[in-house]
């Protein structure tokens, strides 16, 4: 499987809010290197302000890291200007945590689906429509959703919505921060199945998109994964395939995170008696 | 204290900046201004050479900034041509009798303001918050050039009051208070003018700030700890509305010297506004900038004025 | 895309009215405004009757032909031997209906006589007509005037606040600064530097720009905080994400969500600028002669004999009075508007 993209190192700092300079800065990252393959599912798992939806959105070139190379077929994209930036940015998607910020408020659902093949692509509105109808039956999206604001939608309609916008432009890589964290416990499996369908049965293994799923359930993520990394305070402290790490955790924050997730738990009977 | 000299600064830069500024704008006239002044038959050769010996006037932009610069520093801030004399005592006696006006109507508005707007918040919905809004929205509605043209056509058609000016003529033999009263009869009508002007957006701040800091928790917990009505109203409710009130009060120092310009000239009084009116019309260009800058310096003083307040009544900004 | 709310209809629809009578201005009013009359001066307004001397009630109205009283130059007095009926839908002095169509018929007239309904000024001219004519010109200048500032405050702002770094920084505090010199007194200064004795189409272009782009600041901060929140939330970064060029993303997502910003900028500007103009010219500095402007038909006001003895040349002020209840009424409702709105969020 080639590897197409990978993170080397990446420090990435935010600057302290206190008065006093003299606080250190906090380190969101802290040399953190990633190997993303083609049609791979990785799970990015640890809890807030372990640094995980930093690495998202460095990975997705929202946020540029201070240090670190970004390489996506071989092409650092730290080191590259705007305009190539804006070429390689389609094949990297990300699906935000909040879709209601996600959306422009005055857009409809159909708008806001078609808004990718707007700008990247040079079909008439039949043709965007014809596809955005396809992209809805694929994602188990009703096709009348098409006229309503894209706000006036469930919170689960919403998020597949969000994950059809990403598919669009057929990423080769497609990241969920945190994605299904807002969403109800069964919903959440609705999507979870969602995206395996859309790595598996969708298309060829070419059109695959790799999933990178941040979360901060250990468990979903394992539903949906082939290899998890875990994350804190900026630094990865364990990864491997997903059954060895279910199965034989090494590191006390792997530990944490499994027992705190909703679902299979070794310490599960450990509940503190009423 | 920190805080303060931030602001200060800040305040400092914003004149320097100011007075820039103003001299790009008047320079704004086409053609070259000193030979338009050489064809003028009002400026003696005597002035002009003055003018070219001190401020550079026949110099580009740049350099007669920095000749009009060293004038401020000797207490001059430029020549006028008009008057053919230093423009520093030509503005402050004018301005001394803008800020007679300005000073008591400003006093005048907020003693009446305030009290008005505490009833009225405090009695919101009932009959007195009506009148009191209803009068508020009656005024905010007329416009300052018919509030002022109208009671100028009352104070004529009933003569109880002079019309113009701000001294009868032949009143300096009079004693001195003879001459007083007679000052006093002539600010009435400009002091109406400015106070009703100013009512209704000062009741509505007040009113509505007031109103809001009724709403409070820590004001509903000292009423139902029995605190009497009226110590509620003015220590504690007054206290919370304070934030908001002292910046509009610093608005209205700093209007001290640029707002009255139009009632000024309705009512012939020899203050900044009228003169300044003068100077544009003849281009007397050190008077006009002379002029806007002194009312700029009073805006940012009052905003400066309004930070100092805000900085000893606020515990909250001195921790910042 | 919610309609608005009741109250802001009803207001807007009253605005709207009053604007509209002013827009057919030519075929209101009765006369020509710069016809001179040298032969009255200083009319006062013509009173309507429906009953004459005798007690006999006309169906149709009518006022009296005005003579100067013997021995007098201006005090007039009613000459009830000549009435003088008001026709309805009459043929008049032409003009330009909208400034484009020649017309020549008008809302009414009088029919063997000049019935000057609130009087003459100084030359004659029919006060009634100037006020229309004058409206239009100073609510245009109004309106325009905002359309500048509002048009450089948004590129300004926009262009500010979503690219951030040394533009915004230098853009805002020449804001600050801006904002810090007093508005009027720079307003006449600038007016005053820039070419006087100029024709009135001139002149009222000068006053519009002038007016218009020294307003620009107020305008550019409101918008830049609008375009720094928009800026920040996932749409717009997920559009970014699809290749979206700067461009696009002003346009599509950032401008639109300025609208409301704009509107309740502009109900507040409007009447404002409306003011300004007025003043301009009630100094000298604005709208030239022969051409109307509810601020040159008051300056007549600043001589005390006008001011004692004429008082109907005060009515250009009172005529001013609904535009400005009009404007204020529109605030608040567009501010009581967007107050529920966010409840309902």
């Amino acid at each position: 499987m080639e590897v197409l993209l990978t993170a080397e190192n990446l420090v990435k700092e935010y600057p302290s809010r206190r008065l006093r300079a003299r606080d250190a800065a906090v380190r969101a990252l802290d040399g953190v290197s990633v190997e993303i393959q083609a049609g791979a599912r990785i799970g990015i798992v640890g809890v807030s302000g372990s640094g995980k939806s930093t690495l998202a959105l460095c990975l997705a070139c929202v946020e540029k890291p201070d240090s670190g190379a970004i390489r996506f077929l071989n092409r650092d994209l730290t080191q590259v200007d705007e305009s190539e930036l804006r070429e390689v940015r389609p094949q990297i998607q990300l699906v935000f945590q909040d879709s209601s910020s996600a959306f422009n408020p005055k857009f409809t659902a159909g708008e806001v689906l078609e808004e990718p093949w707007m700008l990247q692509r040079t079909w008439n509105a039949a043709e965007r429509r014809e596809r955005g109808a396809e992209l809805l039956v694929r994602i188990g999206l009703p096709g009348n959703i098409l006229d309503r604001m894209a706000l006036d939608l469930s919170g689960g309609q919403r998020q597949r919505l969000a994950i059809a916008r990403a598919l669009a432009l057929q990423p080769k890589v497609l990241i969920l921060d945190e994605a299904l964290s807002a969403l109800d416990y069964s919903v959440q499996a609705q999507i979870a199945n969602l995206l395996l369908d859309a790595s598996f049965k969708a298309a060829p293994a070419a059109e695959r998109p790799a999933i990178v799923l941040i979360s901060h359930d250990l468990v979903m993520a394992a539903r949906i994964s082939e290899e998890i990394v875990v994350m804190e305070s900026g630094r990865i402290v364990e990864r491997g395939s997903t059954e060895k790490i279910v199965r034989a955790p090494e590191h006390a924050t792997t530990r944490e995170l499994l027992a705190c997730s909703t679902g299979v738990s070794g310490k599960f009977n450990q509940r503190p008696a009423v | 204290m920190r805080y303060l000299l931030r602001r200060f600064l800040h305040a400092a830069l914003l004149l320097a900046g100011a007075s820039v500024l103003a001299f790009l704008f008047t320079s704004l006239a086409p053609g070259n201004y000193f030979d338009e002044m050489r064809l003028n038959p009002q400026i003696s050769s005597e002035t002009l050479a003055a003018l070219k010996a001190h401020y550079d006037i026949d110099k580009p932009l740049v350099v007669r900034y920095a000749a009009w610069l060293k004038s401020l520093a000797h207490g001059e801030m430029g020549y006028s041509f008009a008057y053919n004399a230093p423009v520093s005592p030509l503005l402050a006696v004018r301005a001394r009798n803008t800020l007679l006006l300005t000073v008591i109507s400003t006093l005048l508005a907020w003693c009446i303001a305030l009290p008005l707007g505490v009833w009225s918040a405090e009695y919101t919905g009932r009959w007195v918050d009506r009148v009191v809004t209803g009068a508020s929205a009656f005024l905010l509605v007329i416009p300052d050039i018919a509030l002022g043209l109208g009671l100028l056509i009352f104070a004529v058609k009933t003569r109880w009051l002079p019309t113009g000016g701000m001294v009868s003529v032949g009143s300096e033999g009079m004693p001195f208070s003879a001459r007083l009263w007679d000052l006093l009869l002539h600010m009435v009508l400009p002091v109406a003018i400015l106070v009703l002007g100013a009512q209704p957006i000062l009741v509505r701040h007040v009113r509505s700030a007031v109103a809001e800091a009724l709403e409070e928790g820590f004001v509903r917990a000292a009423a139902a700890h029995g605190i009497p009505r009226r110590r509620l109203l003015w220590h504690y409710a007054l206290r919370a509305a304070a934030n908001p009130l002292i910046s509009l009060f610093g608005f209205s120092i700093g209007a001290l010297l640029s707002g009255s310009l139009l009632v000024e000239v309705i009512t012939s009084w020899p203050g900044l506004g009228p003169f300044l009116l003068e100077a544009i019309l003849a281009r007397d260009l050190y008077v006009v900038i002379g002029g806007v800058l002194l009312s700029t310096v009073f805006l940012v003083g009052g905003n400066f004025i309004a930070d100092v307040l805000l900085f000893w009544a606020d515990p909250r900004i001195r921790t910042e | 895309m919610k309609s608005p709310p009741r109250k802001q209809r009803i207001v807007l629809l009253f605005l709207v009215l009053l604007h509209g009578i002013v827009l057919v201005g030519g075929f209101v009013a009765p006369y020509d405004p710069i016809r001179q009359d040298r032969e009255r001066p200083y009319a006062p307004p013509a009173r309507i009757h429906f009953v004459d001397g005798q007690g006999k009630f006309h169906p149709r109205p009518f006022v009296y032909a005005q003579r100067l009283r013997a021995g007098s130059f201006d005090q007039y007095e009613d000459d009830c031997a000549t009435s003088i009926p008001l026709k309805f839908f009459v043929s008049g002095a032409s003009y330009r209906l909208l400034g484009v169509i020649a017309a020549k018929g008008h809302l009414f007239g009088a029919d063997g006589g000049t019935a000057n309904l609130l009087g003459t000024d100084g030359y004659g001219r029919d006060l009634f007509s100037r006020i229309l004519y004058g409206g239009q010109i100073s609510l245009l200048a109004g309106l325009l005037a905002a359309s500048v500032s509002l048009l450089a405050g948004s590129i300004v702002g926009s262009v500010s606040g979503y690219f951030g770094g040394w533009t915004d920084s230098i853009a805002m505090r020449l804001a600050e600064l801006c904002l810090a010199l007093p508005w009027l007194y720079l307003l006449f200064g600038v007016r005053a530097f820039l070419p006087l004795l100029v024709s009135p189409v001139k002149a009222f272009l000068i006053v519009v720009i002038t007016i218009g782009v020294l307003g620009w600041a107020r305008p550019a901060r409101l918008v830049r905080g609008v375009a720094l929140s928009a800026k920040e939330r996932d749409f717009v970064r997920a559009a970014r994400g699809f290749g979206a060029s700067h461009a696009y993303v002003l346009r599509r997502h950032i401008l639109p969500q300025t609208k409301s910003v704009i509107l309740t900028q502009a109900a507040i500007l409007i009447p404002q600028y409306v003011l300004a103009e007025v003043t301009l010219s009630f100094l000298g500095l604005g709208i030239p002669e022969p051409a109307p402007s509810w601020g040159n038909l008051l300056s007549s006001l600043q001589q005390y004999s006008v001011l004692s003895s004429y008082w109907w040349m005060y009515l250009p002020a009172v005529a001013m009075v609904p535009f400005f209840f009009g404007y204020l009424a529109l605030s608040s409702a567009l501010q009581e508007g967007r107050r529920a709105a966010k409840m309902d969020l």
